[in-house]
């Protein structure tokens, strides 16, 4: 808050002290803007004239520049014919001078043509581009609710906030021993047929060296006493989170019982688990 | 305090004559900070001052060397013994194998100092950032830990051929080297592209981005699927690609909105929406900026909302815009280290000061254009009509005190032994009552109280103006709650394998800790704990706000966060610590320090020796932390908004440009109450306000 230097007991001043208007009352957000609000102030203006980058210009003020820079260059060639003419008729005309001024006038027409094609291809792939931001990005909340954060609460050595039982401590022996360190894949078995199954747990060790998904497979899955044909549509991907997932096909008619097969990757020879499975009738 | 800085500036020759008036008996409203027993320091919360805060170093190197010109540089010393750097930090998450994973991360020093000016030319553009974006990430990758295990850490390279060899061989373990060089070239690629595109080129460096993405992807799940200790440069990358290819999508490169244009977007969705897993967004990564942020609406956890646009100007301005340090750390309290020396200085230019005046009403007039009242409750009335003296003297330096002295008030003692605490919202209890006039009492009236104190300092305001009711309704705060202990034994001995770092995405309800040895030395222990550790996080609010009556709120609150904070310290606190559990396993509680100056008798012994630590709850309106939600940042008003000729509005809850709730966004909201009331300082000064 700020007061007058008279604090205290000055009579009322006959209307409100106003503050001054600000030059603006927003942030400048975007890049151009701003390096043109802050720079410096030059003793030296720039041409009044001098068009902005191409890169900063809307697509019509392109289009814009484009056109006038073609007419320029044309002017200037048309221009430049009309004096080698008028030397001509003049009797002014220096035969040695004849082809380069051909030449000049035949190149400067190659290279305006050049540039309005090169020009208008350009304009057409900036329309182009254009139609291209026509898809819009999705509105906010369409794409539907991302989950909280999940708790950070350990899992390992039965921990709950609310127990009083005996933690792990440098101090003391953990009163139970941990449980063995789970360094395997999570693996998510999906039925793609009409085939009642389930999948029954199976633990995955990791790969030893990078894999992807394409590269696990498994044996063909089969009845322990081979009563059913063996199960051989089996695919794995990787869900958004990162599980491994088995894609399943069981056969109509597949014989209900057991079915099992080891995973292996060829990239190693040791098996990754066993993929069991039971088809119920 | 930014806004009285300005305004009382030497340059302005004493144009200004400037009061700040203050409920209570100290400075910095939820940035406040106080002695009690011991000298102990007693903070709101955790406060750091990150590498990019340039206008508020650039206000308290300016306050240093004033004070120093004036020959009190020995009251508070260089700004440099102030603040230290600090470029360590941690994230927690649970551990697939049980307990938790600590992912620590080293952030290189840069060039400079937080508050330098800017380098001529330099301006914030998103090129920019894209560009600093690869530098960091390659330094990420090389200096990430994951439980002591380094990825490829900086300080295995002494040049020892085995230790050579070792790095190598975790190189190759990355899936070769050639993997790792393919993540930072694509990275570089994606900044060049960046740093060269123009708005015509938008399709084509969306294009390359989604293949470069698509291919990082895979490579970075494969890994992933082989060894999980790269699940944090997985997340880390995921969460880079999407926010590239979000503003990419979205324009926001080009824009003259700039970010603004994902300010309706929830941060996560948005990432989400252009291809971040889930379980990236549920990383401890950015779990730990919403838990900074606090952006939880309520303080319910199961309601995380930031808003995209200010969440990634965040991101970007503390990651990249960072100068020095990452972060700094504050010496002593905060109140100790920003609001003693420059309410010293101000003193010292002649600002005068009115503690113990809550305004309880801001007049309208009825042309409905101007301020034409303020309204004061006297909490207390100095004898003898003296100024009140706020600081006392703790280590040797001018610090605020937890309470208010009694001895320099009317009626003092009785204002203690009937427990008066002129800082909380529900105590109206009052000395008098006192009206200032327009034009004959002030001129000018720059309103820094929090948003939500609004609606009770200016209901006048609130009810005829929809602007206002909007930005009271919908500019969202949630309450927050902290606990510090101090120690006798360290956190080494305790278990955390340290170096002392501020540790985030931790288990709830304290998600946010910090070792803060280092301010032990500052207090006035007879006998120094070994250190002491600040907790903090959001507090959930009650289904129904409580009323004005409800005088045992804050008690109540303040009961919760001492079960909080004593189940926590039985709970998730063994996981990081322990060593502080018993053979039992039993929280050590005769660790905890008791005063030491004679305020207690016997420790308690057992769990009742928490009773001698401190704890709150920051309920009252004007404490509660401002959060950014999406949408929200069109309801906040701009301290140079013309609407009232002589009103302007500061804090962090402000339209400041930078729309999070900091000590940088409520300074340069200050500044902007400044150059609104005397066209001083520049808009171009002020850093970063003209940012995307």
């Amino acid at each position: 808050m700020t007061t007058p230097k008279s604090t205290g007991s000055r009579p009322k001043a006959a209307g409100h002290a106003k503050r001054p208007v600000p030059g603006r009352s927003d942030p400048i957000r975007t890049a151009a803007r701003i390096e043109e609000a802050h720079r410096p102030p030059s003793q030296y203006a720039e041409p009044a004239d001098q068009p902005p980058p191409l890169d900063e210009m809307a697509i019509d003020q392109a289009v814009a520049n484009v056109v006038k820079n073609a007419d320029d260059v044309l002017n200037q060639t048309v221009a430049q014919a009309r004096i080698a003419a008028q030397q001509l008729r003049e009797g002014n005309y220096n035969m040695r001078d004849v082809p380069v001024d051909v030449q000049i006038m035949g190149l400067r027409m190659i290279r305006l043509a050049r540039e309005l094609s090169e020009t208008t291809l350009n304009v057409c792939e900036q329309l182009l581009r254009q139609f291209t931001k026509v898809g819009r990005p999705p509105v906010p909340g369409q794409p539907g609710k991302v989950p909280p954060f999940p708790s950070t609460k350990p899992t390992g050595y039965g921990y709950s906030p609310a127990s009083q039982a005996a933690p792990p401590s440098s101090y003391g022996t953990p009163q139970t021993a941990p449980p063995p360190e789970r360094t395997g894949l999570e693996l998510t078995v999906e039925f793609d047929s009409q085939a009642k199954a389930i999948a029954h747990p199976a633990h995955l060790a990791k790969p030893r060296l990078p894999v992807t998904p394409d590269e696990i497979s498994v044996t063909p899955l089969r009845h322990p006493t081979d009563k059913g044909d063996a199960i051989v549509d089996v695919a794995f991907t990787v869900d958004i989170g990162g599980s491994l997932i088995a894609r399943i096909a069981i056969p109509p008619g597949q014989h209900p019982g057991v079915y099992s097969g080891m995973v292996v990757t060829h990239k190693q020879d040791v098996p990754l688990g066993i993929l069991v499975i039971e088809v119920i009738k | 305090m930014a806004t009285a800085w300005e305004l009382s500036r030497p340059e302005h020759r004493g144009k200004y004559e400037v009061t700040v008036y203050q409920e209570g008996w100290r400075l910095g409203g939820k940035g406040a900070s106080g002695r009690g027993p011991s000298g102990r320091i007693e903070e709101h919360g955790l406060h750091i001052w990150l590498g990019f805060y340039d206008n508020s170093f650039r206000m308290m190197r300016e306050c240093h060397a004033e004070l120093d010109a004036g020959g009190m540089g020995d009251l508070y010393g260089d700004w440099q013994d102030a603040w230290t750097p600090e470029n360590d930090i941690a994230l927690c998450s649970a551990s697939e194998q049980g307990g938790f994973a600590n992912w620590r991360a080293h952030m290189p020093p840069r060039p400079g100092y937080p508050g330098d000016p800017l380098p001529q030319g330099q301006v914030f553009t998103l090129p920019y950032y894209m560009a600093k974006a690869f530098d960091l990430f390659r330094a990420l990758i090389l200096d990430t830990t994951v439980n002591g295990h380094g990825v490829a850490t900086a300080t295995e390279s002494t040049g020892e051929p085995d230790q050579l060899a070792r790095r190598i061989a975790k190189l190759v373990k990355l899936g070769s080297f050639a993997t790792t060089a393919a993540l930072a070239e694509a990275l570089g690629l994606l900044a060049s592209l960046s740093r060269s595109a123009t708005p015509d080129d938008a399709g084509t460096l969306l294009t390359s981005l989604e293949r470069v993405c698509a291919s990082m992807r895979q490579w970075l799940e494969d890994q992933w699927l082989a060894d999980s200790s790269n699940r944090f440069l997985w997340e880390v990358a995921d969460l880079t690609l999407a926010t590239v290819v979000g503003m990419t999508r979205h324009n926001v490169w080009f824009d003259p909105r700039g970010l603004d244009v994902i300010e309706d977007f929830e941060c996560r969705e948005f990432l989400h929406m252009h291809g971040a897993s889930i379980r990236s967004l549920q990383s401890p990564f950015l779990r730990g900026l919403y838990d900074l942020s606090m952006g939880y609406v309520n303080g319910d956890l199961n309601r995380p909302s930031l808003s995209a646009g200010q969440g990634l100007r965040g991101t970007l301005r503390t990651f990249f815009g960072y100068r020095g340090a990452f972060m700094w750390r504050m010496r002593a309290g905060m109140g100790d280290v920003v609001f003693a020396p420059l309410y010293t200085a101000m003193r010292a230019r002649g600002v005068k000061f009115e503690f113990f005046h809550r305004l309880t009403n801001m007049g309208m007039a009825k042309s409905g254009d101007h301020v034409e009242s303020l309204t004061f409750d006297v909490q207390a009335r100095t004898k003898d009509a003296r100024d009140y003296d706020p600081l006392v003297p703790v280590a040797g330096r001018p610090c605020w005190p937890s309470t208010f002295d009694p001895d320099q008030l009317i009626d003092g003692d009785r204002m203690v032994s009937e427990g008066w605490n002129p800082e909380s919202h529900w105590d109206r209890r009052r000395a008098d009552e006192v009206t200032l006039e327009v034009s004959e009492d002030f001129d000018f009236v720059s309103l820094g109280v929090g948003v939500g104190a609004v609606p009770h300092v200016a209901p006048e305001f609130v009810a005829r103006d929809p602007r206002w009711k909007a930005m009271c309704e919908e500019v969202k705060t949630v309450a927050s709650q902290a606990f510090q202990v101090w120690m006798t034994e360290d956190l080494a001995k305790l278990g955390w394998p340290g170096p002392a770092y501020i540790t985030g995405a931790f288990e709830k309800p304290f998600d946010t800790w910090c070792d803060m040895a280092h301010v032990v030395p500052e207090e006035g222990w007879k006998d120094r704990p070994a250190t002491s550790v600040y907790f903090c996080a959001v507090l959930p609010d009650p289904p129904e706000p409580p009323g004005d009556e409800d005088g045992d709120y804050p008690a109540r609150r303040t009961e919760e966060v001492r079960g909080n904070a004593e189940d926590f310290l039985q709970g998730p606190i063994r996981e990081v610590w322990p060593g502080a559990f018993d053979l039992q396993g039993n929280f050590r509680w005769e660790i905890l320090k008791a005063p030491d100056d004679g305020s207690i008798d016997t420790a308690p012994v057992g769990k009742d020796r928490f009773a001698t630590q401190y704890w709150r709850a920051n309920v009252n309106p004007s404490d509660r932390y401002v959060i950014h939600t999406p949408g929200s940042y069109r309801y906040r008003i701009s301290p140079l908004d013309m609407t009232y000729d002589n009103l302007t509005i500061c804090g962090d809850w402000t339209d400041s440009g930078f729309h999070s709730g900091c000590v940088e966004g409520a300074v340069m909201s200050g500044l902007l109450a400044a150059h609104a009331l005397c066209g001083s300082p520049k808009l171009e000064d002020i850093t970063a306000y003209d940012h995307p």
